[in-house]
């Protein structure tokens, strides 16, 4: 038996708690469990491994430093990293557009590097770059949706809006990426209204 | 020929969004191997201390004596009150003495020699005063 099995059943605050007290394996055991989708929502937003890699760390970093102060009843830790690590990246993401501005680059292209790697899959490219395209939070709310499966009303409290702002970003983000993929039937697999 | 005009319906788009998002995901990199110690670091030099339990622990016996007594005042005080008490020990006949004669408790004045002296004498006083 490992030493911090006993954590087991123990939801993420206790086990922060667990932390905040001295327990030495607490913090392996909250690392293995949030740190993949930390990272994943971090990459999912900058698209540049250092870069997630940096807003992992820091995200654990509050995490650790907000342990002694943690009320169990207040929030779920991973409802309060998702949002320190939204947050940290749109700073980020600010941060990089601001300097590139400064140096009198074009805007950013939120594909490129996708093109690189995915340059065969052309569905995916489309799908990618319409997603893309996107305002952020529809992006988000539909991320949300349809990769991590979440209801309508676990999205808006990671949002923080409502339910009825989730339905609303997620129907025009739709709207928008059927739009968006009209002109590009056949990328997607679609026969093209005048072949 | 033409063929017929095919639009994206929402369960099309749901389903192609999903696969998407799916295979996005599979090929994301993995975080890097230095990324778990890098966390783990920061996780040790953030976790507070179990102070005093640890101090408790590891402190000496005389250490953990010299803290129950009260530290350095106390001892202070002990020190002085064992130095009065071996004086008062050594001397006591002389100050039982002049402490007697100074409030004009001795009853005879033939007492001046230490060893006439009753010590007793203030008690007797007391009773016959009442």
């Amino acid at each position: 038996m490992m030493p911090f099995d006993h954590y087991n059943d123990a939801d993420d605050g206790a086990v922060l708690v667990a932390f905040a007290n001295g327990d030495p394996f607490a913090a392996r055991v909250l690392t293995k469990r949030l740190m993949p989708r930390v990272f994943s929502q971090a990459y999912r937003m900058l698209r540049n491994q250092a870069d997630a890699e940096d807003v992992t760390q820091d995200a654990f970093m509050r995490l650790w430093s907000i342990a002694p102060d943690w009320k169990q009843d207040q929030a779920q830790v991973s409802t309060w990293m998702y949002r320190v690590v939204r947050n940290l990246c749109i700073d980020r993401t600010r941060k990089h557009r601001e300097s590139e501005l400064d140096e009198g680059l074009d805007a950013i292209d939120p594909t490129q590097g996708i093109d690189q790697k995915l340059q065969d899959q052309h569905r995916t490219v489309a799908l990618s770059q319409a997603l893309d395209a996107l305002p952020d939070r529809q992006r988000e709310a539909i991320t949300l949706r349809h990769l991590d499966e979440l209801a309508n009303a676990e999205i808006a409290d990671r949002m923080e809006i409502s339910v009825e702002a989730v339905e609303s970003l997620i129907s025009r983000g739709k709207r928008a990426l059927k739009s968006l993929l009209q002109g590009r039937k056949q990328e997607l697999g679609y026969e093209d209204d005048t072949a | 020929m033409t063929q017929p005009n095919h639009t994206m319906s929402d369960a099309e788009l749901d389903e192609q969004l999903g696969q998407y998002l799916v295979q996005d995901q599979k090929d994301m990199p993995r975080p890097s191997d230095d990324l778990m110690a890098r966390i783990l670091a920061d996780a040790e030099a953030y976790q507070p201390r179990p102070t005093v339990f640890v101090a408790a622990l590891n402190r000496p016996w005389w250490k953990a004596l010299f803290d129950e007594i009260g530290g350095w005042p106390s001892l202070a005080g002990l020190g002085t009150a064992a130095v009065i008490g071996v004086w008062i020990g050594l001397g006591s006949s002389v100050i039982v003495t002049d402490g007697l004669s100074s409030f004009n408790l001795a009853t005879s004045a033939s007492a001046t020699a230490t060893d006439e002296v009753d010590p007793f004498s203030g008690l007797d006083l007391g009773f016959i005063e009442g």
